[in-house]
């Protein structure tokens, strides 16, 4: 009898138990190197942004206009403000996060500085207006006193994709650009091409 | 080794009659919560209380109405006018789409065996596309029309992923995707891409039928406008012919159009419901129960015919752009054969476990048949709060900032009511996106 019951009941069983094991109310955490590799969607990610980053910082710094402003120059370092970097892709790409990555790097090889972008001054220029009224002569900030760029850097993400079916090729170029300020002169053309193949399961349980 | 292979027969007939058991009561207390759920939903908003509304969608929220939900989330969420949350809501759903194109083997199972409702919901065509376009406009009224532009290309992947190496789709849905495609890349002063857009919005308008005097006459005249200033002389003379227009306001390089353009889009009403229709019949040789158990689509016909836009010294009314609800009778239409399929297959397994469940009992089977039958119930989920239609309409303003005032023209005469919009500022060279939707319920 016992027999038969469990026969009746094994295979029910059996799905319930499967069925209940994808249904965990605790969600899984895990601790990882943000250096790690993580493709998941096949969407653009922080691996991206990174090699992205890597590579114009790179190229910046290696490419001839940074040694030619110095000798024009006196040895000064350039100045950059960052302009708009259009998204003509078919993803929602936050480019801040690689703009944000070569900033830093150029900052701290000394070699280029970055004054505020248009967005960054508006609320600076705000308190410096608010110190002309209430900040002692002493600690004020006066006007005026803004370093103006000598290039301006903007560029263009694009992609295309190819796909059918299940699979499906995305391509990704991220252009960027150093326009000198006095007669527009683009001085530097940056570029990382990444590419990708994105299989879909077919099949989920 | 026959014995044994009629072992494994039977348990796997008992498992199906206890499945259809355990779960036949609780999809079909689960059918009735969607709907009633939705019911809630549609009067809240047509009392103008989207917070009311998303209290009463919060039950959907999980499980295999998730998409639905968020779907449903992000349309209450710009009606609320609060287009951030309306864009999280959307971007959430877009992965899950992806994720629920793969096909699944518990749900086919369960579906095969019981009901449809046990597939989670996966959105037909008009309904993903008709999320880009509502996410673009969430984008354009958030001042991102770079964002608005990602929504574009991703309608324009969308369709070449599901339908490579053609110019429209089989079932429609297609026409006005392409169409705001256009006005995005319009925008954007990206002329070339607008012109593409629109010729595919053309095409897509005419494989769906529509004759060339019932294309929104905004689209002939950008079709003709483009073609012109794009030099191509044989398309244009062909739609010039075919639209009978010979005057449209010449493309001015980026920037210099002294006017600006207002882009008034008014979504009308609620989609289409799903409605169950389902016929039970019993054997009279062994009392078993079948059924037939299949969705049909009721158009909620709008109280408002369309709305008309007064501005300036300038009054327009708007034209209808997209039928949902014809989209809707298409894509059921063309689900129909595997919806039947589908029911042959649960009929047979049902009939299968009765019988086997009629050796161990008199009146087991036909009690097993009439449960699965009861719980046999149709898919009647749809993304609800999608509108009836939508119409649109364009006007050419010099820049300023402006009150438009919208009418909303009743079905049965008068004006059902009338909306401002204060402040609605106009720049030199680009487009303002205005949009309205009224629900009547």
């Amino acid at each position: 009898m016992n027999k038969q019951l469990c026969k009746y009941l094994a295979l029910p069983t059996l799905t319930c138990m499967l069925l209940l094991a994808g249904c965990s109310s605790m969600p899984k955490v895990e601790r990882i190197s943000p250096n790690q590799v993580t493709d998941i969607s096949g969407y653009w990610n922080d691996t991206d942004a990174n090699l992205t980053a890597q590579q114009m910082i790179s190229q910046m710094l290696g490419d001839p206009w940074l040694a030619n402003f110095e000798a024009q120059h006196n040895g000064n370092q350039p100045t950059v403000i960052v302009g708009q970097i259009n998204n003509l892709s078919s993803e929602h790409i936050n480019v801040q996060t690689f703009v944000d990555d070569m900033q830093r790097e150029l900052i701290n090889s000394n070699k280029v500085q970055f004054v505020a972008s248009a967005n960054q001054r508006t609320e600076v220029r705000g308190e410096r207006q608010d110190q002309d009224l209430n900040a002692t002569a002493a600690t004020r900030s006066p006007m005026g006193q803004e370093t103006g760029a000598n290039f301006m850097m903007q560029g263009t993400i694009n992609t295309i994709i190819d796909a059918a079916g299940d699979t499906s090729v995305k391509y990704y170029q991220v252009d960027l650009r150093l326009i000198n300020m006095r007669d527009n002169v683009i001085v530097w053309v940056g570029q990382k091409k990444i590419k990708k193949i994105v299989t879909k399961p077919g099949f989920r349980f | 080794m026959r014995d044994d292979c009629l072992d494994w027969q039977g348990a796997v007939t008992r498992w199906v009659a206890l499945f259809i058991l355990i779960a036949g009561v609780s999809v079909s207390a689960g059918c009735a919560s969607y709907r009633g759920d939705m019911l809630s939903v549609d009067q809240a908003l047509a009392a103008r209380q989207p917070e009311a509304a998303l209290k009463a969608l919060a039950p959907l929220s999980g499980g295999r109405n998730q998409l639905l939900y968020l779907l449903n989330k992000g349309m209450i969420l710009r009606l609320q006018g609060d287009y951030a949350g309306s864009v999280r809501a959307f971007e959430a759903a877009k992965p899950l789409m992806r994720y629920l194109e793969a096909t699944s083997i518990s749900e086919n199972a369960g579906a095969l065996t019981l009901s449809e409702n046990l597939r989670s919901y996966e959105a037909p065509l008009y309904e993903r596309l008709l999320l880009h376009v509502y996410q673009g406009l969430n984008y354009l009224q958030l001042n991102r029309p770079d964002s608005a532009r990602v929504e574009a290309q991703q309608i324009d992947n969308l369709l070449k992923r599901l339908y490579p190496g053609t110019d429209a789709t089989p079932h429609g849905g297609d026409a006005f995707a392409r169409y705001f495609s256009g006005l995005v890349y319009e925008d954007l002063g990206e002329w070339s891409d607008a012109m593409i857009s629109y010729r595919m919005a053309y095409k897509a308008y005419k494989a769906e039928g529509v004759p060339d005097s019932a294309i929104p006459p905004d689209l002939q005249v950008s079709l003709c406008r483009f073609a012109d200033y794009l030099g191509l002389n044989q398309e244009l003379a062909e739609y010039k012919q075919r639209f009978h227009v010979e005057s449209w306001p010449p493309v001015a390089a980026s920037g210099s159009d002294p006017n600006g353009q207002l882009i008034f889009i008014f979504s009308n009403g609620l989609a289409p419901e799903k409605l169950p229709v389902q016929t039970v019949l019993q054997n009279p040789a062994d009392g078993h129960f079948f059924t037939v158990s299949l969705p049909s689509i009721r158009r909620r016909v709008p109280a408002v015919t369309d709305a008309v836009v007064d501005v300036h010294d300038q009054s327009v009314s708007t034209v209808p752009v997209e039928s949902v609800a014809a989209d809707a009778a298409k894509a059921l239409a063309a689900e129909m054969p595997k919806l039947i399929a589908d029911e042959i297959a649960r009929n047979v397994a049902r009939l299968a476990a009765a019988n086997q469940a009629d050796k161990k009992g008199q009146g087991l089977g036909v009690l097993l048949s009439l449960v699965g039958s009861i719980a046999d119930q149709p898919d009647t989920r749809i993304w609800n709060t999608l509108p009836d239609d939508i119409q649109l309409a364009r006007l050419s303003l010099p820049p300023g900032t402006y009150r438009v005032t919208v009418q909303l023209q009743g079905r049965y005469g008068g004006i059902v009511k009338t909306e401002k919009f204060d402040d609605v500022v106009i720049q030199p060279g680009q487009m303002t996106f205005t949009t309205l939707h009224w629900v009547t319920y």
